[in-house]
């Protein structure tokens, strides 16, 4: 799978599934943007298609992503959203007045769609393992980033 | 057959001979109606299936059963001499099913035929078609 990315912009709806099929032709994998103009209620299933027929797995974010077809996703819950702010809010009380700058997100969860992963003959961990895996990537990231 | 007349004999022959043809036509004919009949069959099936397929391309790979055991339902709804519609994935194992329960001798023919089950519904279509009389 190739480590770089591409992106290639549209100006209207009528461009995006030929440039899809353009873009699937020299890429590994699709990840879904909030972009409604590329991601809509319209655009969700000839997009996943598209993709399925050009055997390239499709990444969301939000488990609907997932439901609707796209191989796995990895999205933060309001729960976790809210278990993150709580913890900064009490941070910034104890130290200082101020909020920190914006950060992504530390709780996370991850779903796949083993249909999807069926389907394109993909060999997937089961979701714990997954979760597991990213959240020492994450932690041993943290570690590196305060050395 | 000895004390049959010259003309007798005659007519029986004749009347022998159309009889055998005309039960080698009327076979023909039968089989022929019988053939008619079945490649339409297949034909209606094959317009279904053309159609059902690129329908449930999306519902196949996604995992979105719920979406196909209602288009197996529609399917058969419109389709007034449909028994039965079967959607079933590449190794053949069912993803929905419509229409009333397959009798247990056919579905040991299928299962013989290859095809598997899944949580206890029933398998794919083979030829011929079964239809409501």
């Amino acid at each position: 799978m190739p480590d770089t990315t591409d992106i290639e912009y549209i100006s209207q709806e009528s461009e995006l599934i030929p440039q899809l099929k353009k873009t699937l032709e020299n890429n590994g994998v699709l990840l879904v943007v909030p972009d409604a103009l590329i991601f809509n209620r319209e655009t969700a299933q000839p997009i996943l298609l598209t993709t399925y027929r050009h055997q390239k797995p499709v990444f969301g974010y939000s488990l609907s992503y997932v439901k609707a077809g796209t191989l796995a996703a990895v999205y933060s819950t309001a729960k976790q959203i809210a278990k993150q702010a709580g913890e900064l809010a009490v941070k910034a009380e104890q130290v200082s007045s101020l909020l920190p700058p914006p950060q992504a997100p530390r709780y996370f969860s991850i779903t796949v769609n083993y249909q999807v992963a069926r389907s394109l003959s993909l060999p997937i961990l089961d979701e714990d393992a997954i979760d597991k895996k990213m959240h020492q990537a994450e932690t041993s990231e943290h570690e590196v980033g305060r050395n | 057959m000895k004390n049959l007349g010259i003309k007798t004999r005659v007519i029986l022959l004749g009347t022998l001979l159309a009889l055998l043809l005309d039960i080698i036509l009327a076979g023909y004919a039968i089989s022929n109606i019988f053939k008619v009949l079945n490649q339409s069959l297949h034909n209606r099936v094959r317009i279904i299936r053309s159609q059902l397929a690129p329908a449930a391309e999306y519902g196949v790979i996604s995992g979105k059963y719920s979406a196909l055991k209602q288009m197996a339902k529609q399917a058969l709804n419109n389709e007034r001499k449909l028994k039965s519609v079967l959607i079933t994935d590449r190794d053949g194992s069912v993803l929905a099913a419509s229409g009333p329960k397959i009798p247990e001798a056919i579905l040991a023919k299928l299962i013989d035929a290859g095809v598997k089950t899944c949580n206890g519904l029933m398998a794919l279509y083979f030829p011929p078609l079964l239809i409501a009389a």
